[in-house]
């Protein structure tokens, strides 16, 4: 794998076309006031009620889509505090991302933030994450990264992906992602609701469209109810892995590549 | 025992009722059905006239002749099938937006409501 250039080079090569004029948003309203947190749900209600009181805790509005949970996901959602949306029937996670990313559209944010449901992300994290945007030449895409929480299965997973991809983003599959204006209304479009995991696929797209991606360590907490969705069961695993390995290798990134 | 020809004449005729019979019903799109009846027609051509796949096959250097028709429908009903699937798929996507917006909608809805009833 070919290690990028310096950062210098990275900069220069993000020719995002607002990305004047994001420079000129930034003065007028730092990012942290018209952040919209972003949480996906399904079948949740025994964590999403507290990550959302705390990220409702650190003053930002938050939407949870709820993807047709048959528990009490929407409810416990609302009464902590969250903007709910529910979708009529299953849609996949990706799916229930993108509705809340359109609704941002929709209210006229300038950033999306992603947590997951299950608490495995720290809502205080946002802040910081969120501060990056307000920076010169600052990134599309932020990544909140923990590599280490990954066992080796799962490591040998991502190592092959990223090589099929030409991807270089230590954590694929994290959650956890701030992106700017620009990249929501890219991920928001119809072009990107077919797809149906938040990470290989989603990258690609970010980075052909040349958006700078970013990667921040934080530290996640273990899921403490339910189990993770795409390592659930072989079969599942395996859907997960072909998927991933076909948008990876049949979209590779182009040779310009974003290293954090 | 029939001959082949009757017997095909009968298989396309049946297609030609079954279809026309769909549309009636509206059961089926006449854009559909427009690709079912060719389908039939060609059925009855080759069933009524055999040594039109005869000499196709003389022309492609098929030896077998019943082979080059088994091929040529195979691809057929393959090219089909595909086109089929990503008609499905852009259906699917028109049906994650539709839900997206229900989504959307609804929230904007709930949130009217309760404002207008915080005003009353």
């Amino acid at each position: 794998m070919s290690v990028a250039g310096p950062l210098k080079n990275r900069v220069d090569s993000g020719t995002s076309p607002n990305r004047a004029e994001r420079g000129h948003v930034t003065r007028l309203k730092p990012a942290i006031r018209q952040t919209l947190i972003v949480i996906p749900a399904r079948d949740e209600a025994a964590d999403v009620g507290d990550v959302v009181r705390r990220a409702v805790a650190c003053g930002f509005p938050v939407a949870v889509v709820d993807d047709h949970s048959a528990d009490a996901t929407a409810a416990v959602a609302a009464r902590a505090g969250a903007e709910v949306l529910r979708l009529p029937f299953h849609a996949g996670c990706w799916a229930a991302i993108q509705t809340g990313m359109r609704h941002a559209l929709a209210k006229g944010y300038r950033c999306v933030v992603t947590l997951d449901a299950d608490g495995q992300h720290n809502p205080e994290d946002v802040t910081a994450l969120v501060a990056e945007m307000d920076q010169d030449n600052a990134p599309s895409v932020v990544i909140a990264s923990c590599p280490d929480r990954a066992n080796q299965r799962r490591r040998m997973a991502w190592r092959v992906l990223r090589w099929l991809s030409g991807l270089q983003v230590s954590d694929l599959t994290s959650g956890f992602r701030v992106y700017d204006r620009s990249a929501v209304e890219l991920l928001a479009s119809s072009h990107c609701t077919l797809l149906e995991y938040q990470d290989v696929g989603v990258l690609l797209k970010l980075c052909h469209r040349k958006l700078k991606i970013v990667e921040r360590e934080v530290s996640m907490r273990p899921r403490e109810h339910g189990h993770s969705r795409i390592f659930s069961s072989w079969p599942v695993v395996f859907y997960y892995l072909a998927y991933s390995c076909l948008i990876g290798a049949s979209r590779r990134a182009p040779p310009l590549r974003h290293r954090p | 025992m029939i001959s082949m020809a009757l017997f095909a004449q009968i298989l396309a005729v049946a297609m030609v009722v079954m279809i026309l019979w769909l549309i009636r019903r509206d059961r089926l799109p006449i854009g559909h059905s427009l690709w079912w009846l060719a389908v039939s027609i060609l059925i009855a051509a080759f069933g009524i006239f055999p040594g039109l796949i005869d000499n196709m096959a003389r022309l492609v250097g098929v030896s077998y002749p019943p082979a080059l028709l088994f091929t040529v429908a195979i691809l057929t009903l393959v090219v089909k099938v595909l086109i089929e699937d990503l008609e499905v798929s852009s259906n699917r996507r028109r049906l994650l937006r539709l839900a997206q917006k229900t989504a959307m909608l609804e929230a904007e809805l709930s949130q009217l409501k309760k404002k207008v009833e915080e005003q009353a």
